[in-house]
């Protein structure tokens, strides 16, 4: 798959609920945007497709009562605000998100804001009062990707049972990502294994991370995604497939794209879910009312053409539990 | 149907016009009757109609809304069972897909293969997010989250928690439902191993899945299902934030109905407002072993749209027979007024006096019957009328000749009355006038006696010549004086002796006689005392008696006085022209007897002078004449008057010209009336 493809599935599926058209009223042209950190969540990416397809369902429909802007930042989040705004010009009646800074500039700018995916623990992140009662102009698919980052751990264990030092690559400046990889270091020290913290800023610090790395060889990398890390995946997957080192990511697209496996929450859900509430505020609800959804399905993704390049065999067992293996 | 107004349709026509102009009151109160007739006609038939139209849409409406809420309520009951056994089945299903966790005994196989299956249990159910095991002391031996690390013997003591303990004891076990960060719906269920040491599996199952049944749920168009637990809890929803919210359902009148009576409403609840406030038609069922309530419900607006529909349609049926009733009224009403019109103005005309006037209906009912007997009556009417008049002119008739005859009598007896009082004094003046006129008749005669013994007494005395002849001058003119006194006195004695025949009673008897004889009797009597009173008198008689002319009652005697009369004017006036005219001239009279049938006419013409008018209108006065002094006595013709006119009834006419003829026309009846009889007094 290509980087962009990538990316723009994983920002439509993060920011799924940012492309709804029109559909109650008569006449009337609903106005849907979606906002990412990275590619932009357009209608032919797979999350835009999901959206555009479950909102037809409820009868907006993109080229009838729906349009569809999308916006990326491409990894630069200090233009989140300006794309917001932009939106917020073109009078779109609500936005689907990725990300958690990108929801923290849609609160600022009082939007309506859909989260798909990507957010954190919006309570613990203080972006929402309660998960019931979310308050203020966001609802969405709550995040729970910190409580899940243990559960990778172990199943990167259970892929290399002799694991005892693990990296952890995230994005330092992300709020979000920091709580996520310190309940993911929790976790570690729980299992008995090392954390090689190797927190990253900018494209230029993964060379960093990579010669440290090299320099203390862990048995495995665990990648928080974020618009960074996101933005610099291949660099990540060409290392642990020349390293050898078995490395879980959080969603799909990544063992998709080339890495080793996946555990995290269905993306494909998470824009269903997404849509369903962008119909809800479409027909007048307000998003502060609408209680933050918890994913269902976190699909385990095994990647067995990335597991024979880097030479891993995967246990049985583990190829047995898997939802998704990729040949 | 026809109508006409016969016998002539110009006559219908003109008659509006005529009622305008003669009476548009009359006009107005007609135009009034027939409103109000043909209103009522169209009001009632409409009422009819109406009501039993609306009386039938009303108990077709009344049961129909019974039944169909009968059959929504049942139809609804059974989807919340059907409902509920669907919810039912999903946790049945869990629960069954958990019983093969339960088979094995924890002495048998590793603890390795025992966390591989939870794992894949975990796959195959999704609703399932973590699932523990504990051996049969109640200690937990393993447990497998899709959030968290697995745990293996993790040591914990679950041997008084009634996960443990319920599902020992019942084998199987429903928790409570929890939510968890307060919004997902989660239960525990923990199932017991059929064999003793087979320990129990504990999962904890998220609710949330059940979504996906409960929207599947079609409860009509717009209705859902939803469920509620023990506590009144929303735990599904087809609206999920409903229930990630943690909505509290216990407020609902329905719910709490529903759980009074142990999840199924008992009373029929008809309509109450749901959790949006929308107003539904509820059932519920009870969804058995977690004692949750399955509840279904159905806007009523959905519910009842049926019924509307048909009251729609019963409004529009309803509205299309009263717009047909309406027609089909005024219809009627136009057959029914229009010839009860026809019959009103045509007996108007009849009561106006057209008797002439028929109606024509052609309905062939009870008005056709109606007109035929105006028709009838009209007829009868009319011929009633016809012999009225031809009576009253009868009668009138009748009683002109009646009035004629009063009249004539009347005059009769005026005439009577003055010629009676005439004759009286008459009578007496003619006799006090006879003896002085005897004494100077007699005393006349005597002296002229007296003169001749005078003479021969003077013819012995001596008398020189001269004296005889004085002697003998003055006794012949004594004489001659005489003999004119003589002459005058005879005249007036005779004028006397008619004025006493004027004023005589009745000459004789009235009796049959024979008209003809007396006319000729009259005629020789006439001629031969003209002829002796003149021998140069001569004159030519005409007779043209009718043989046919027979007897008529008469007093024989006073029409020979008439016909007398009547004869020696016509020898007087002939006699008279002649001494005027040339040689050729030939006097004549003629008389004529004419039978006409009840009564006889007699003709007495003659060629003499004539009448002049003025005389015309007095000749039958009395003492009117135009004879010279001496001549006449000028109630010849006023005496003939009163015997043909009064005493026999007769008539009296005459035509004449002056200078060629003059005619008396007598008529007389055969017979004379009663009052004709007494005569003249």
């Amino acid at each position: 798959m290509k980087r962009r493809e990538f990316l723009a599935v994983l920002g439509g599926a993060a920011l799924a609920g940012s492309n709804m058209a029109p559909a109650g009223a008569q006449g009337r042209i609903y106005r849907l945007g979606t906002v990412t950190p990275i590619a932009p969540v357009t209608v032919e990416s797979r999350g835009g497709k999901i959206l555009t397809k479950v909102l037809g369902e409820h009868g907006f429909k993109l080229g009838q009562n729906l349009t569809f802007e999308a916006r990326g930042a491409l990894g630069d989040v200090a233009m989140l605000p300006a794309l917001i705004a932009e939106l917020k010009a073109k009078n779109v009646d609500a936005i689907v998100i990725i990300g958690y800074p990108t929801a923290m500039a849609a609160r600022a700018a009082g939007i309506p804001t859909v989260a798909a995916s990507g957010i954190g623990d919006p309570v613990e992140t203080g972006l929402i009062e309660s998960l019931a009662h979310p308050g203020g102009k966001i609802t969405g698919i709550s995040d729970v990707a910190a409580t899940l980052s243990a559960k990778r751990l172990s199943l990167l264990k259970e892929m290399s049972p002799k694991l005892t030092k693990v990296a952890m690559l995230w994005n330092k400046d992300d709020l979000g990502m920091t709580t996520r990889y310190q309940a993911s270091a929790k976790a570690a020290q729980a299992l008995g294994l090392t954390v090689q913290a190797l927190g990253v800023r900018e494209p230029d610090d993964f060379n960093e991370a990579f010669s440290a790395m090299n320099d203390d060889l862990p048995h495995g990398i665990l990648m928080v995604a974020d618009a960074l890390t996101i933005l610099n995946r291949e660099r990540v997957f060409e290392f642990a497939a020349a390293r050898k080192l078995p490395a879980i990511y959080e969603f799909d697209e990544f063992a998709r794209d080339g890495g080793l496996m996946s555990y995290g929450a269905d993306s494909s859900e998470s824009f269903e879910r997404a849509a369903a509430l962008v119909a809800r505020i479409f027909n007048g609800a307000n998003p502060g009312d609408l209680p933050f959804e918890l994913p269902t399905r976190y699909p385990l993704v095994l990647n067995l053409k990335t597991a024979k390049a880097t030479g891993l065999e995967i246990p049985p067992t583990l190829l047995a539990l898997a939802d998704e293996v990729i040949e | 149907m026809s109508l006409s107004l016969n016998p002539d349709t110009q006559q219908a026509r003109n008659l509006p016009s005529a009622a305008r102009d003669g009476a548009s009151s009359g006009e107005a109160a007609g135009r009034g009757i027939r409103t109000r007739l043909f209103t009522k006609y169209v009001a009632l038939f409409v009422a009819v109609v109406a009501i039993a139209l609306l009386a039938n849409g009303l108990f077709e409406v009344f049961f129909y809304y019974r039944e169909h809420k009968a059959a929504l309520i049942r139809v609804q009951h059974e989807q919340a069972e059907a409902a509920a056994a669907k919810i039912g089945q999903f946790v049945k299903e869990i629960e069954s897909q958990l019983g093969w966790t339960t088979q094995l005994p924890w002495s048998a196989g590793s603890i390795e293969q025992r966390r591989f299956d939870a794992l894949r249990l975990l796959r195959q159910v999704p609703a399932i997010t973590e699932l523990a095991q504990v051996d049969s002391t109640g200690k937990e031996r393993l447990r497998v989250s899709r959030l968290a690390m697995d745990a293996i013997d993790s040591g914990i003591d679950l041997s008084g928690d009634p996960k443990f303990t319920e599902a020992v004891s019942h084998k199987v076990y429903y928790g409570p439902v929890y939510f968890r960060r307060e919004s997902e719906p989660y239960m525990t269920l923990a199932l017991a191993g059929a064999r003793k040491d087979a320990g129990v599996s504990i999962a904890e199952v998220n609710l949330k899945l059940i979504w996906d049944v409960v929207s599947q749920i079609k409860v009509g168009e717009h209705g859902h299902a939803y469920v509620v637990g023990p506590e009144g809890r929303l735990i599904a929803h087809p609206d999920i934030s409903l229930v990630l919210r943690n909505t509290d359902m216990s407020g609902l009148p329905q719910v709490r109905a529903a759980q009074a009576g142990g999840g199924t409403i008992s009373d029929v609840l008809p309509e109450a407002r749901n959790i949006q406030g929308q107003k539904v038609l509820t059932a519920s069922a009870p969804i058995a072993p977690m004692h949750w309530t399955m509840f279904v419900e159905l806007p009523v607006e959905e519910a009842y749209a049926a019924l509307y529909a048909s009251l729609q349609r019963l409004a529009i049926v309803l509205l299309a027979a009263s717009i047909f009733a309406v027609l089909a009224g005024i219809f009627l009403a136009r057959r029914m007024v229009g010839p009860i019109q026809a019959l009103r103005s045509g007996a108007e005309r009849i009561g106006s006096g057209d008797f002439a006037q028929r109606i024509s209906i052609k309905t062939g009912d009870e008005l056709e019957g109606l007109a035929d007997q105006f028709n009838d009556m009209g007829a009868r009417l009319q011929e009633s009328y016809a012999d009225l008049e031809n009576k009253v002119e009868q009668r009138t008739a009748e009683l002109r000749q009646s009035l004629n005859d009063l009249r004539a009598a009347q005059d009769r007896l005026v005439q009577t009355e003055k010629l009676a009082s005439l004759g009286q004094l008459t009578a007496g003046i003619a006799h006090e006038i006879k003896n002085p006129l005897n004494f100077v008749n007699n005393f006349s005669s005597v002296s002229t006696e007296l003169i001749d013994e005078l003479r021969e007494v003077l013819q012995t005395a001596s008398l020189d010549g001269k004296t005889k002849e004085e002697v003998d001058e003055l006794t012949g003119m004594l004489r001659g004086n005489l003999e004119k006194v003589v002459q005058h006195g005879k005249r007036a004695d005779s004028i006397v002796r008619n004025m006493l025949l004027h004023s005589r009673e009745g000459s004789g008897e009235h009796r049959a006689a024979d008209i003809n004889a007396i006319v000729e009797e009259s005629l020789n009597l006439a001629y031969h005392g003209a002829r002796a009173e003149r021998p140069a008198f001569n004159v030519m008689l005409e007779r043209d008696l009718d043989p046919a002319a027979g007897m008529a009652d008469v007093y024989p005697q006073e029409m020979t006085r008439v016909f007398l009369n009547l004869i020696s004017n016509g020898f007087y006036a002939a006699t008279k022209r002649k001494e005027g005219a040339a040689d050729g001239f030939e006097p004549t009279l003629s008389a004529a007897t004419k039978n006409l049938g009840g009564r006889v006419e007699i003709r007495i013409r003659d060629n003499g002078t004539g009448i002049p008018q003025e005389v015309k209108e007095k000749m039958f006065n009395p003492f009117f004449t135009t004879k010279p002094a001496g001549e006449g006595t000028g109630l010849g013709l006023s005496m003939s008057h009163d015997i043909v006119v009064k005493q026999h009834g007769g008539t009296i006419d005459v035509n004449t010209e002056p200078g060629v003829y003059t005619e008396f026309i007598i008529t007389l009846p055969r017979t004379m009336a009663a009052g004709n009889t007494g005569g003249r007094t």
